[in-house]
């Protein structure tokens, strides 16, 4: 099915008024940052969902990001308006990034002014830092019939390792957090500090009406935590998609005997993306006489990584084989060409990942994904309808994957469109928000 | 003043004596036995048959703190007598004891009827009024000595001289000797000697002042053996020994290895601190005097204290390790008592108390939560932060009491953040200088405005905004109940505080130190529990209450014990504790205050278990069937 009909046809229909109601509900959309402050994949998300839901009819959407720069402050107010009429900028003075509380006196008043002008029906909060976790009570003070949404990133509020859930020391998955786990992970702090840490985000949580979780995953993770499964749905973040390509992308086509498998790597080049696994399966497949030829090219930066690791990441690419290339990095907007130039993509992450964008990238673009067998690679990726799993970090096992399928490349063809079907049955995330918000908006069940 | 082993007064203000002394000497001779004024016998002189003496003239020897006294006596047996005998001198206005040393010399005058006899007699003591009597113990029975009616009351330098004379001419033996050498020792004379001291090493390391006139020492001593005289501290016309057998041992082995073994002398338990009550007067020079049986005199000019309040109760602190039975002496005679001063010294002067409302304020409170804050500023952001919610302010007055004056800024800083955040208005009180828990607590309840307070820890956090609502209920509801706290658990639910009874620790001098029931454990149970006491962790009461017993006792060091102690003197006035089971709390009891690291806070921490063992021990114990592990139990009694 043509998925741009199919998209238009849900997001008209959920924004819809009800009968008897004026209008859709409105908006404001609370982001910790501004795309054109910081390109980070949550803020694209929120400023996408804020543009969008404007857009859709009788909709209307406000934006609130953050900024940590103080470029955009005026002495004497917090929350300025230097882009547009319904974009506002908070210019963020002293977060505190272990418990999420904003220590800044002057926002609570100035959040309340802002929200008793645009009287929203619904705040939409994606992501909580910056503005403090008891944002959500002073939303909840200034306009007690406003719904509260969040949406979950990473394990933010269960992990203080930036939310990754992998032990800062060793990078080992971790299953559980708990305040004695953390305060291990975290000598400088005690059992008891992770215990109030826990304590004064579920405090505020409370006042939030409903959380968003791009995956199933996360959100078992965040039920298992504490929010109640009730409060907790599952829809992808709505990211600034490209007219879709599903009828102008080739499916990979079977590869002439002889002819290398196309291995694409896309994101971050750092530890928990996985990129020595690759590097170790890439050794694996050069060093095996027997094995098919693979051909697996490199698309990221690690400018953000530290200096140790980047000597390393140099080191082992002075010393790899023919059959890995660096491309270095690319922008948004050259995904689609270079995934075409490529058969397959490869996710071999160390850590749980949560709704990547590469695997949406990917689908768009028909090209299966060999990922690592855990978190949101596990959920997004079918095992054998619209990709491969291998074990997590698991380098021999991964180079078997990609052998096997560079000697049957016919299998490419049906995962992709094993892809196509995926992606028909899915709703857009679009649709599925702006239902959410209706039904919170009418104070139905959920 | 001080009193001796028999009750009588002994010593009075020195001036007076003093004045009296001047008043008595008059230049007299001597005269024979038969022209001596009969006197009446004293309390205690027992008739005449251990011989009599009569004494011509006497007086006090500051330098080397002894009466002597010349005379004569009629009875030889008095030359078989060694030295070391107790002596009482009957002073008009009381006595004094001491241990004798005696000399002999040829009296041509009453040849045949008895010899001359020079007496020294070491006593700090002094006294008033005429010398009526002196009476020597001995085995063969007491000897008396009279004063005769010419008898001289001499100071300093004659005294000396005239006794320097008579003892060129006395028999050469080791009583003669030893007087000289008292005799002989010098004034102090402002510079320091005591390093030429040849057989006997002494050195302070540090002077604590202990208000108004105390003293703690705190060194080390090594002496040959058999070489240590004695030590005294003599400030102004105040001279007290020194006795280092009563005094708190510490092992210095860096002092033996350097300073000892080249003198074959090897005790490594040679430092030392001792607590010299009423021996300085402020803005008078003090000094030791330190003699040897050799005879040499060694002086040191004491330094000025350099330390007070906290740091100089850790400086003492920190420098022992006691255990067992070494720590009840130890406590009564020097640690306790020294602690104890300056510790009042240092709470003697009062904060500066700054009072800043944020938030509008009930007008009159129900109660008054009074938290005071210490290290971490951010425990009353998480207590406000988990209060927090969109109903009204409960009717409670928060008054967070900063004893922590360094932490200031960043205290107000937060207030002010905290108070825009979360919406419950509270008093924050910032002292100019730390107190330690018993004071802070103690001021927040001189602002407090509530029919009921509650001292409350600040790592103690509930979520339930009527906490103190359901606990005043339970108080109101049993008037038998004086104090109320609800059941306090770690951050796993377990229990950290059901109650508080006592156990004897044993390696801790068998003194009685609270302890927090069940511990750890899950709980179980509803409704309210009688213990003995409840922790100040988090305890209800009513202010009338808080105020008749005055709050917490500061005499508790920076905080310890004290909780325990307004429990108990609540009970003492028929008032129960109780902890309410329906109402739960966190208290996040950090594992630091445990850690055993500080050997100075260990001592602290025993300290309050001093205070609090003499004055609640006995009644504990006696009330709980409370005994040491291993002491054989009292018989039980149907």
């Amino acid at each position: 099915m043509d998925s741009l009909v199919d998209t238009h046809f849900i997001e008209q229909a959920a924004a819809s008024p009800a009968p008897g109601r004026q209008g859709g509900p409105r908006v404001l959309v609370c982001a910790h940052a501004h795309p054109r402050i910081s390109k980070g994949g949550a803020e694209v998300a929120a400023y996408e969902l804020f543009r969008r839901v404007g857009a859709a009819p009788g909709h209307e959407a406000f934006l609130l990001a953050g900024a940590r720069e103080n470029a955009y402050a005026r002495c004497g107010s917090a929350i300025t308006q230097p882009f547009a009429d319904n974009e506002f900028i908070y210019s963020v003075e002293d977060f505190d990034w272990f418990n999420f509380a904003n220590h800044d006196r002057r926002f609570p008043g100035a959040l309340t002014s802002l929200l008793h002008r645009l009287s929203p029906d619904i705040v939409h909060f994606h992501h909580y830092a910056h503005f403090g976790v008891e944002a959500f009570l002073h939303v909840r003070r200034a306009l007690p019939k406003a719904r509260i949404v969040v949406t979950l990133h990473e394990f933010l509020a269960i992990c203080n390792h930036s939310g990754q859930m992998v032990k800062p020391d060793t990078f080992a998955l971790c299953r559980q957090s708990s305040p004695v786990a953390c305060s291990k992970c975290f000598p400088s702090r005690d059992a008891a500090d992770f215990f109030l840490r826990k304590r004064y985000v579920q405090h505020f949580f409370r006042f939030v009406d409903h959380f968003i979780s791009p995956s199933a995953f996360l959100a078992e993770r965040y039920a298992e935590w504490g929010i109640p499964r009730e409060k907790l749905s599952v829809i992808e973040n709505v990211t600034a998609l490209p007219m879709p390509r599903a009828v102008s992308v080739a499916p990979p086509a079977p590869r002439r005997p002889g002819t290398p498998l196309r291995v694409g790597f896309f994101g971050q080049i750092s530890r928990l993306k996985g990129i020595d696994v690759l590097l170790d399966a890439a050794e694996i497949l050069g060093r095996d006489e027997d094995a098919p030829p693979v051909m697996i090219e490199i698309n990221g930066d690690d400018s953000s990584q530290t200096e140790a690791f980047r000597t390393r990441f140099r080191e082992r690419m002075e010393t790899a084989g023919p059959n890995v290339r660096l491309n270095g990095r690319y922008d948004s907007d050259q995904v689609d060409e270079l995934m075409a130039g490529v058969d397959v993509i490869v996710m071999p992450s160390i850590w749980w990942e949560n709704a990547p964008v590469v695997i949406r990238e990917a689908i768009r673009n028909r090209r299966p994904v060999i990922c690592s067998d855990i978190g949101g690679m596990r959920e997004k990726v079918e095992h054998g309808r619209t990709g491969l799993h291998f074990p997590v970090g698991n380098a021999p096992a991964l180079a078997a994957v990609l052998a096997d399928l560079a000697r049957a490349p016919e299998r490419l063809v049906a995962l992709a469109e094993g892809m196509d079907a995926a992606q028909a049955e899915a709703e857009t995330p679009l649709a599925s928000h702006l239902r959410l918000y209706e039904a919170l908006v009418e104070g139905a069940s959920l | 003043m001080r009193r001796d082993g028999s009750g009588t007064v002994s010593v009075v203000q020195p001036s007076v004596v003093h004045h009296m002394l001047i008043d008595v000497a008059a230049d007299r001779p001597s005269r024979p036995m038969a022209e001596v004024v009969a006197l009446d016998v004293m309390q205690g002189a027992a008739g005449h048959d251990g011989g009599v003496g009569y004494v011509d003239y006497f007086g006090y020897l500051p330098s080397c703190q002894a009466w002597l006294l010349v005379g004569w006596s009629g009875a030889d047996r008095l030359r078989r007598r060694h030295a070391g005998e107790a002596v009482t001198i009957y002073f008009e206005g009381g006595r004094v004891r001491g241990r004798a040393t005696c000399a002999f010399f040829s009296r041509p005058d009453i040849a045949g009827q008895g010899e001359g006899v020079v007496l020294l007699v070491r006593s700090a003591q002094r006294a008033t009024g005429r010398l009526l009597s002196v009476e020597i113990d001995g085995g063969e029975g007491p000897q008396h000595f009279y004063a005769s009616e010419s008898i001289q009351h001499l100071r300093d330098g004659e005294l000396t001289a005239r006794t320097r004379a008579i003892l060129q001419d006395a028999w050469a033996d080791e009583g003669r000797q030893g007087i000289v050498n008292a005799l002989n020792r010098g004034a102090y004379a402002g510079v320091d000697t005591v390093d030429a001291l040849t057989d006997v090493f002494l050195a302070l390391d540090e002077v604590i002042a202990c208000p108004p006139e105390g003293v703690a020492l705190i060194g080390w001593l090594l002496a040959k053996p058999g070489a240590l005289d004695e030590v005294r501290l003599v400030c102004d016309n105040r001279s007290t020994p020194i006795d280092f057998e009563a005094c708190v041992r510490v092992e210095r082995r860096d002092v033996t290895d350097a300073v000892g073994r080249p003198h074959g002398i090897t005790d490594a338990q040679c430092g030392f601190v001792v607590y010299l009550p009423h021996s300085v007067i402020e803005g008078e020079t003090a000094y030791l005097e330190v003699a040897t049986t050799g005879g040499q005199v060694g002086f040191m000019r004491l330094p000025q204290p350099r330390l007070r309040g906290t740091e100089a109760m850790r400086r003492m602190l920190g420098c022992f390790t006691l255990r067992y039975e070494q720590l009840e002496g130890a406590y009564d005679r020097v640690i306790g008592p020294a602690i104890r001063s300056i510790n009042a010294e240092r709470l003697a002067r009062r904060p500066e108390v700054r009072s800043i409302a944020f938030g509008t304020e009930a007008i009159e409170p129900r109660a008054s939560v009074i938290v005071p804050l210490y290290g971490r500023i951010d425990f009353m952001e998480y207590q406000l932060a988990l209060l927090s919610g969109t109903g009204a302010p409960a009717d409670v007055e928060y008054i967070f009491v900063l004893d922590d004056p360094g932490r200031t800024e960043q205290t107000v800083a937060l207030a002010e953040s905290a108070a825009e955040r979360f919406g419950i208005p509270f008093r924050l009180l910032l002292l100019e200088h730390n107190v330690g828990y018993a004071p802070a607590n103690n001021i927040g309840l001189a602002h407090a405005r509530g029919e009921f307070v509650c001292f409350l820890n600040s790592d103690v956090f509930t979520e339930d905004p009527h906490w103190i609502e359901r606990l005043i209920a339970r108080l109101e509801a049993d008037s038998s109940i004086g104090l109320i706290g609800p059941l306090l658990t770690f951050e796993d639910d377990t229990i950290q505080h059901d109650g508080m009874s006592y156990e004897v620790k044993r390696d801790f001098g068998n003194w009685l130190f609270p302890f927090h029931d069940n511990k750890g454990w899950r709980p179980s149970g509803l409704g309210v529990h009688r213990p003995i006491a409840i922790t100040g962790a988090c305890m209800v009461l009513r202010r009338s209450l808080a105020e008749q017993l005055g709050g917490f006792d500061e005499v508790y060091a920076i905080g310890d014990f004290e909780d325990s102690d307004l429990c108990l003197r609540a009970r003492a006035l028929g008032l129960d504790s109780a902890v309410d089971r329906d109402v739960r709390m966190y208290h996040l009891e950090r594992k630091s205050q445990e850690a055993a690291g500080h050997s100075w806070r260990m001592n602290l921490t025993l300290y309050n278990a001093w205070v609090h063992q003499r004055r609640w021990g006995e009644a504990l114990a006696a009330a709980h069937g409370l005994q040491p592990v291993g002491m054989p139990r009292a018989k039980e009694t149907v």
